[in-house]
């Protein structure tokens, strides 16, 4: 430990203007970042300066981990540290040590200081704190760490960062191209994670204790390796149908989710091409009754399976959609899936038996408690801090202290006219809802910011036109906020025929 | 006497380049050994092979009791190593380093640090990449020689010195030769002749030979017969081709025949007469160790290792 002591106070004062660079940045970040913050928002002109700055709060972090590391650079046999007493485990430890001083230590701070700034307290958020910065190591601090001690300077560990920018980029990229490939969203599971984390940790220990560099790099390839293997080919559907169970009707009790059929008049006979132009978006049109009251129903993934007439088969795996149904009148909605845009072509005009099946929650209404909004920033129920300026469209902002707030729904009613102008007609208002927050149970969000701000954009609550919903908030407008907890979840499928996949594209326009 | 370095076949290779070959010797507690050899002979991979720098490909050694793998950590406190090309933390004074480094070593000696700082001149406050190779090297060596190791390995230390900073060099060597094991290498034979106790020579990765310098020099005469008559051509091929293995060189001048006897001993005299009957007269003069070396090396001849006075 003392030679693990001796080595950082040496790192320490060597890179000291380094260090107190990237303090400056890290102050800079927290001082900057909180006018981005509330609905009105006042960097206007330099709106990129918070954004650069979290990257440069990053780059900093790079900076110091490789010049820490480069100083007793494990590549090579001429460094006057190889024939001098150190221990590995000592050298390794100062290292870490070093990261930890100037690197964890400072975002933890930042992280406190932020939420001081957004007015919540540090020490109520520890759990979440200690959360953001175990995932920070995890996915920046120690392969920074692993990618320097195989380098042998900053240049080649920037080379290696490319490399890695490459293969990530590519694994998404091929990914995306293996649209029926096995990789759920719920697939990146906490051991997953912890186990990718303890071979880095493992492999890093390894290249100290040996200094083998070419067996170390080669190591990390493998792993990189298997890791792409796994993303692609090995399905975890096991967990998803676990925590979804298939369910005749609607996936939950009670409710029934089926396709609304459409007029083919309605589709213009092509598809919405997305960004990578190698994959479509079809619409499928849905019909949501038997929710009951006080609950809600969210479809959360959903994947599709076509056959076509020669026997041709396609299938996807699961993707997010956003959609959420709550009790009243029957509803009509839109399920949107990515598919191969070459399957489709090939199906575009043929008769294809779709399988559509949906990963569906019930949500069960908790607490509801009401306000009159004032204008300015006041706390909603539960403790986070939402901002309003009154009279605009879309005038309220929350700010959440790491995490969003459990999942709730914010209902109000937004005047069809201009608050305070002489046009204003007080009664000419229609019921607006959005929801906010997360079914998710982690304590925090991964991010370089512990605050997170969210603007809250009011949807008429019903399937009236837009013409009708009403458009500006004003002071003093009831505010109601319900919790939603999840009491249900299950899985639905449901078959259907269509006369050729441009049946099921929509008009869109990009 | 305990050997502070012993090695058994170690070899090196590089993919299919051979630089260290079935490399076998021993150097003895309070020698003073001199590694010799051309540039590309293979000295820095043996010394950066017995410093576990790189691991050997083949064959196993000791350095201070430890095999090789092992030799890191906790046993650098007893090894000094200087290199003429290590990279040093440039970015830091010299007073910094030694600040630094002296923390690594129990048995550091402050007094000897501040002498060696003294004599060696070397400005505390000036940072390592502004200092001369010479003044690096020195920076270097005092910051070995004040934790007193029992073993000082130094890679080419006199590579590109002027001679004052040499003669510095050596002198505080040798001030400390009675307390500990110097190996170097070097390709400067006249600078390491005055004090190496014992050589090894390295050529192509092989250790050609490895012995005590005062059995090489007593074993290696060079030898002139002056003969009576002119020697013919044809005369001259056949003695060139008769001669015993260990006379390296034969030149043949006119009436004078030349050669180095690489197994000299009191016998020796009547066999060269024996061997030149009407010879008129018979020179026999001790050589130096660059001529001894210019000699092997011109015969290029592997088998002139040493039997009787060979230690490994």
């Amino acid at each position: 430990m003392k030679q693990a002591l001796h080595i950082f106070a040496k790192d320490a004062r060597r890179f000291l203007p380094e260090i107190l660079l990237s303090l400056a940045i890290t102050l800079a970040f927290v001082k900057v970042y909180p006018q981005t913050w509330g609905a009105e928002v006042s960097v206007r002109l330099f709106s990129w300066v918070p954004e650069a700055l979290v990257a440069l709060v990053v780059v900093s972090w790079l900076v110091l981990i490789a010049r820490a590391m480069h100083a007793e650079t494990l590549i090579g046999d001429r460094q006057f540290w190889v024939t001098r007493p150190y221990r590995w485990r000592s050298l390794l430890a100062a290292k870490l040590l070093f990261a930890f001083a100037f690197v964890v230590l400072p975002f933890m701070v930042a992280q406190c200081l932020l939420l001081h700034e957004a007015k919540f307290h540090p020490f109520s958020y520890i759990p979440g704190i200690v959360f953001n910065t175990g995932m920070a190591i995890g996915i920046m601090v120690l392969p920074m760490m692993l990618l320097a001690s195989i380098t042998r300077n900053f240049p080649k560990m920037l080379l290696g960062l490319l490399l890695v920018v490459i293969y990530t980029a590519g694994l998404a990229y091929i990914s995306d191209l293996m649209p029926s490939n096995a990789s759920s969203p719920i697939g990146s599971s906490w051991w997953s994670f912890v186990a990718v984390l303890g071979v880095m940790g493992a492999v890093l220990a390894f290249q100290y204790a040996t200094r083998r560099t070419l067996l170390t790099r080669t190591l990390v390839v493998a792993a990189a390796l298997l890791i792409a293997v796994m993303v692609l080919f090995v399905s975890d559907d096991a967990d998803f149908d676990k925590l979804y169970a298939e369910r005749q009707g609607g996936g939950v009790k009670g409710v029934q989710i089926s396709v609304r059929p459409t007029d083919s008049e309605e589709s213009d006979g092509g598809a919405f091409v997305l960004e990578n132009s190698k994959e479509v978006q079809l619409s499928v049109p849905l019909s949501v009754s038997g929710i009951e009251a006080k609950t809600a129903i969210k479809a959360e993934y959903a994947k599709v399976s076509i056959d076509g007439p020669a026997g041709q088969h396609w299938e996807s795996h699961w993707q997010g959609t956003d959609l959420t149904w709550l009790p009243g009148v029957d509803q009509d909605d839109v399920v949107r899936l990515k598919i191969s845009r070459k399957f489709y072509e090939q199906m575009k005009a043929v008769p294809v038996t779709v399988k559509l099946s949906l990963a569906v929650t019930k949500l069960q209404e908790g607490k509801v408690t009401s306000m009159a909004a004032p204008e300015g920033e006041f706390t909603m129920p539960g403790g986070n801090i939402c901002s309003l300026v009154a009279g605009r469209f879309n005038p309220m902002s929350c700010r959440y202290p790491l995490r969003q707030p459990p999942l709730m729904l914010v209902a109000t009613r937004l005047s069809k006219t201009a608050c305070g102008s002489a046009a204003h007609i007080p009664g000419e208002t229609a019921p607006s809802i959005d929801w906010m927050g997360t079914l998710d149970n982690d304590p925090a969000e991964f991010g370089i910011t512990s605050v997170w701000d969210t603007p809250v954009v009011f949807l008429p609550a019903s399937s009236a036109s837009m013409a009708d919903s009403g458009r500006f908030f004003c002071a003093g407008s009831t505010l109601v906020f319900a919790t939603y907890t999840p009491v249900e979840r299950g899985q639905t499928t449901m078959s259907f025929h269509a006369n050729g996949l441009q049946h099921l594209s929509e008009k869109m326009s990009i | 006497m305990s050997l502070q370095i012993e090695t058994r076949l170690l070899s090196k290779r590089y993919r299919k380049n051979i630089a260290l070959s079935d490399v076998s010797f021993t150097v003895p507690a309070g020698a003073i050994y001199a590694l010799v050899g051309a540039n590309g002979a293979g000295k820095s991979t043996l010394i950066k092979v017995l410093m576990n720098i790189f691991p050997p490909s083949s064959g196993e050694g000791t350095v201070l009791g430890t095999s090789l793998p092992n030799v890191r950590g906790k046993v650098f406190e007893s090894i000094g190593y200087v290199s003429e090309n290590q990279e040093m933390p440039e970015s830091m004074t010299v007073g910094a380093f030694l600040d630094y480094v002296r923390a690594f070593y129990p048995q550091w000696d402050r007094h000897l640090e501040t002498q060696l700082v003294h004599q060696f001149d070397l400005p505390l406050k000036r940072k390592l990449k502004e200092l001369s190779r010479g003044m690096k090297m020195k920076a270097a060596l005092a910051s070995v020689l004040a934790y007193r190791p029992a073993l000082i390995v130094l890679d080419e230390p006199f590579s590109g010195l002027d001679p004052l900073v040499r003669d510095e060099f050596i002198e505080s060597l040798l001030a400390r030769a009675a307390e500990t094991t110097i190996f170097l290498s070097s390709h400067d034979l006249s600078e390491i002749e005055s004090f190496a106790t014992h050589v090894g020579y390295l050529e192509g990765g092989k250790l050609l030979f490895s012995e005590e310098m005062a059995t090489l020099t007593a074993r290696f005469r060079e030898v002139e017969v002056t003969l009576p008559e002119p020697m013919t051509d044809s005369a001259a091929a056949v003695l060139a081709s008769s001669v015993p293995a260990t006379w390296l060189q034969p030149q043949v001048t006119g009436r004078v025949v030349r050669f180095a006897d690489s197994q000299f001993s009191a016998e020796s005299e009547q066999a060269i007469a024996a061997r030149f009957p009407g010879a008129e007269g018979i020179s026999i003069t001790p050589m130096t160790l660059r001529s001894i070396f210019l000699a092997i090396a011109k015969a290029g001849r592997a088998t002139v290792r040493s039997g009787a006075g060979a230690m490994a």
